[in-house]
C-alpha cells in the first residue's frame, strides 16, 4: 500500500512541477466553476421571470374581467400564459432556452395572428452560444483530457528516458498506471 | 534592418518551407485547411445567393397579393397586412452572423408591431449548434488551430534538437530567426487568405462596397496574425515541443471556444433584458390610455373631434367634408405608433447594451474581436437587424396610413356609418382596388460601408492592442532565446 501511495506521490509532485500542467488544471477548475455558477444564475434569472409574469399576467387578467362582461370580448381579450419552468437539474444544462422561447401568452380568439409573436433573446448572444455544465463535460473536458495524455509515452521517449525508466520500474503499473492515475485524477 | 538581415530572415523562412514540405503532418494540414476554407466558401455562397433569392421572390409576391385584392373597405386592408423580408447583404455569404439567429420576415398590419419570425436556427437541428462550416467559422476557429499545428514547434523545435545553440553562437540574432519563422507562418496566412479574399472581392461585382470589402480582408489578415505571434511566443518560451504544444492548444481553447461564450454568458447575466411578454404589460398599461381606433365614441377623442370641428366650422361630424371615421383611426395609429416605438427603441438599447458588454470581451480574445468586427463589417450584427426593424416599421406605418388618408378621403361619412345595414351598403363602403398601389417597394439595404467600417473600429483597435502586446513580448524573449 505505502508503496503505491509513494508512486502516486511521486507522480503528483512531477505533475505539480510542470508549471503550464498547474495552470492549464485551474484554468480548467475555473471554468467548470463559472458553468455552473453562470448556470445557477440563469436558473434564478428565469424562475424570477416566471414570477413576475404570473403576477403581472394575474393584474392584466382581472382587468380586463372587470372591463368586460360579453363572452367574445372576454374570450378576445384575456390572455392565458403558458411557461416551461426550468428543471431542477436546468442549471447544468440549459440546452436551447436561447433560441426557442419558453414562454408565450395565448389567446382564445385570433389564433393565426397569433404565430407572429415571439419572445426572442438578443441573437447576437445566441449565436456565440452559452457556457454551461454539459457543454464543458461534452467540449472541453475530452479536449482537456487530449492535452493532458498526449505525451504521456512521448514525452520520456523524446527525452530519451524511456527505455530506462521501463526497465528499472518494478512493475508497468508502478510507473505508467500512477502517472495514469494522478493525470485522471487532475 | 539592413539588407543583409533582411535577407537572413528570408533564408530562415524558405527553411522552414523546407521542412514543412518534407513533414507528411504540415503539408496534410495545410491541404486540409484550403480544402475546407474553399468548400465553405462555395457551400455558403450557394446557400446565401438562395436565401436571397427566395426572399427577394416572396417580397415581390407579397407586393403583387397585397396589390391584387378586390375592392375593399380599407379598414379590412389594413388587417389584410404585409409582409417584409429582410434580404441578406452581398458579404454575407461569407459570414451570416445572426442571420440564422434572427426572424427574417415580419408580417405587418396596423395597430401592432410583430416579431420578426422564423428563424432558421429553431428548424434546425441540435447538431448545428456547434456552429455551422461558414467561411467565417473556419478562418475564426479552425485557421488558428492550423497555424499552432503547422508552428507550434517552429523554435522550440531547435531548442530541442539542439540545433538553437548552433544558429545563435553563428551570429543569427535571436529576433532574426523567430522573424524568419515568422515570415513563413505569414506566408500560410496569406494562402488562408487568398479563397476569403477572391469571393469578398467578387461581392463587389453584387453592390458591396470597396471599403467594407478592404476592412473585411485586413480585419482577417490582423486576426491571424495575432495568431502566428501567438504561435511565436510560446514556440519561444518553452523549451520542449510538448510544453509549446500543450500551452497553445489550451490557449486556442480558451480564447476560441471557451471566450465568446462566456463573453455571452456574462452580458445576459450583467444586463438582463426583458423579454418581449414582459414589456408588452407595460405597453398595454400606455396603450389603454390612448383609446380604441375603432371606436369613434372612445371618450380620448372627445378632445380631437371638437378641434376638428372649429377646423372645419361645423357643427356636427356628418357635416365635415372628410370621413371623421377614418380620421379617428389615421389620429390613434400615429399615436399608438409613437407608443409601440418608444418601447421598441428601449427594448433595441437593452439588447445593444447587453452587446456592448460582450464586444469588451474582444480586449482579452482576439475571437470576441473578429467575430464581432466580421459581423459589423459584414452587416449581420444586432444592429443591422435593428435597422431592419426600423425601416419594416416605417413601410408598416407608411401603408397604414395610406390607407387611412384613403378612408378619409375617398370613403363618404354616411357609407362608411351605414356599412352594416345590407348587403347594398356594404357594397357602397369599399374603395377601389387601385387604391392598393400606395404600397412602396420594399428592399432592404444594410447600413453603408462607410457606417459599417466606423462601427468597427473598436474592434480594430482590440486587435492592433493584441499585436502590439505580442510584439513586445516576442521581442523581449528574442533577446533571452537561449
Amino acid at each position: 500500500m505505502s508503496y503505491l501511495l509513494k508512486q502516486l506521490v511521486r507522480e503528483w509532485r512531477f505533475l505539480l512541477r510542470q508549471k503550464y500542467l498547474v495552470v492549464l488544471l485551474v484554468c480548467t477548475f475555473v471554468m467548470s466553476g463559472f458553468a455552473v455558477y453562470s448556470g445557477l444564475s440563469e436558473v434564478t434569472q428565469q424562475k424570477q421571470t416566471i414570477e413576475r409574469l404570473k403576477a403581472a399576467d394575474l393584474t392584466d387578467l382581472t382587468n380586463v374581467q372587470h372591463k368586460y362582461d360579453d363572452a367574445g370580448s372576454l374570450a378576445y381579450y384575456s390572455f392565458h400564459l403558458t411557461y416551461s419552468s426550468p428543471s431542477n437539474l436546468a442549471f447544468a444544462a440549459l440546452g436551447e432556452r436561447d433560441i426557442y422561447p419558453w414562454k408565450h401568452r395565448l389567446n382564445l380568439l385570433a389564433l393565426e395572428g397569433q404565430i407572429y409573436e415571439s419572445d426572442a433573446q438578443n441573437a447576437e448572444l445566441a449565436q456565440a452560444g452559452k457556457i454551461d455544465f454539459v457543454f464543458v463535460l461534452s467540449a472541453l473536458a475530452p479536449l482537456v483530457i487530449i492535452l493532458l495524455f498526449h505525451d504521456l509515452f512521448a514525452s520520456e521517449r523524446t527525452s530519451g528516458r524511456h527505455d530506462l525508466l521501463v526497465t528499472t520500474a518494478k512493475s508497468y503499473f508502478a510507473l505508467w498506471g500512477a502517472r495514469i492515475t494522478v493525470r485522471f485524477i487532475g | 534592418m539592413s539588407i543583409n538581415n533582411f535577407s537572413k530572415v528570408v533564408i530562415v523562412a524558405k527553411d522552414e518551407w523546407r521542412y514543412w514540405l518534407r513533414s507528411k503532418l504540415a503539408m496534410t494540414i495545410l491541404a486540409i485547411g484550403l480544402v475546407l476554407t474553399l468548400t465553405s466558401v462555395i457551400v455558403t455562397a450557394i446557400t446565401m445567393m438562395e436565401l436571397s433569392h427566395t426572399r427577394h421572390e416572396l417580397q415581390t409576391s407579397a407586393e403583387q397579393s397585397f396589390v391584387d385584392q378586390p375592392d375593399r373597405h380599407p379598414q379590412r386592408m389594413v388587417h389584410y397586412g404585409h409582409y417584409a423580408f429582410r434580404t441578406p447583404s452581398p458579404l454575407s455569404t461569407l459570414d451570416p452572423g445572426i442571420d440564422a439567429y434572427t426572424g427574417n420576415s415580419i408580417f405587418l398590419e396596423g395597430h401592432r408591431q410583430n416579431s420578426a419570425m422564423f428563424a432558421d436556427s429553431r428548424q434546425g437541428t441540435a447538431l448545428t449548434k456547434l456552429g455551422s462550416l461558414t467561411p467565417a467559422f473556419i478562418v475564426q476557429t479552425l485557421a488558428p488551430l492550423l497555424l499552432i499545428l503547422i508552428g507550434y514547434s517552429a523554435i522550440s523545435r531547435e531548442r530541442e534538437s539542439q540545433t538553437l545553440s548552433y544558429l545563435l553562437s553563428q551570429g543569427t540574432l535571436g529576433g532574426t530567426l523567430i522573424a524568419g519563422k515568422g515570415l513563413a507562418l505569414m506566408s500560410v496566412v496569406g494562402l488562408i487568405l487568398i479563397p476569403l479574399t477572391v469571393s469578398a472581392l467578387f461581392t463587389l461585382g453584387s453592390g458591396e462596397g470597396l471599403l467594407a470589402v478592404a476592412s473585411f480582408v485586413l480585419g482577417y489578415a490582423l486576426y491571424l496574425t495575432v495568431w502566428v505571434l501567438l504561435v511565436l511566443l510560446a514556440s519561444s518560451v518553452f523549451s520542449k515541443n510538448s510544453g509549446s504544444f500543450t500551452a497553445l492548444a489550451f490557449v486556442w481553447i480558451l480564447l476560441c471556444i471557451v471566450m465568446p461564450r462566456v463573453a455571452s454568458t456574462t452580458a445576459s447575466t450583467a444586463v438582463p433584458s426583458a423579454g418581449k411578454i414582459e414589456t408588452d404589460f407595460a405597453v398595454k398599461a400606455e396603450l389603454r390610455k390612448l383609446g380604441d381606433g375603432h371606436n369613434t365614441n372612445d371618450p380620448a377623442f372627445k378632445q380631437f373631434k371638437q378641434s376638428l370641428l372649429t377646423k372645419y366650422n361645423v357643427s356636427s361630424i356628418d357635416d365635415l367634408p372628410v370621413n371623421f371615421r377614418g380620421l379617428v383611426a389615421s389620429e390613434s395609429e400615429a399615436k399608438l405608433t409613437s407608443v409601440l416605438n418608444k418601447f421598441a427603441q428601449q427594448r433595441m438599447q437593452a439588447e445593444l447594451n447587453q452587446t456592448k458588454v460582450s464586444r469588451y470581451f474582444g480586449w482579452v480574445s482576439p475571437m470576441v474581436a473578429i467575430r464581432s468586427l466580421s459581423m459589423i463589417v459584414v452587416g449581420t450584427s444586432i444592429e443591422t437587424h435593428h435597422r431592419f426593424l426600423r425601416e419594416t416599421e416605417q413601410l408598416r406605418f407608411d401603408f397604414v396610413q395610406g390607407l387611412n388618408k384613403v378612408h378619409v378621403e375617398k370613403l363618404s361619412y354616411q357609407d362608411d356609418m351605414n356599412r352594416n345595414a345590407d348587403t347594398a351598403a356594404t357594397q357602397k363602403a369599399r374603395v377601389s382596388a387601385k387604391n392598393w398601389q400606395i404600397l412602396q417597394d420594399f428592399t432592404f439595404n444594410v447600413d453603408t460601408p462607410e457606417i459599417r467600417t466606423q462601427r468597427s473600429i473598436p474592434a480594430f483597435l482590440q486587435l492592433l492592442l493584441w499585436i502590439g502586446v505580442l510584439l513586445g513580448g516576442i521581442k523581449f524573449v528574442g533577446r533571452r532565446l537561449l
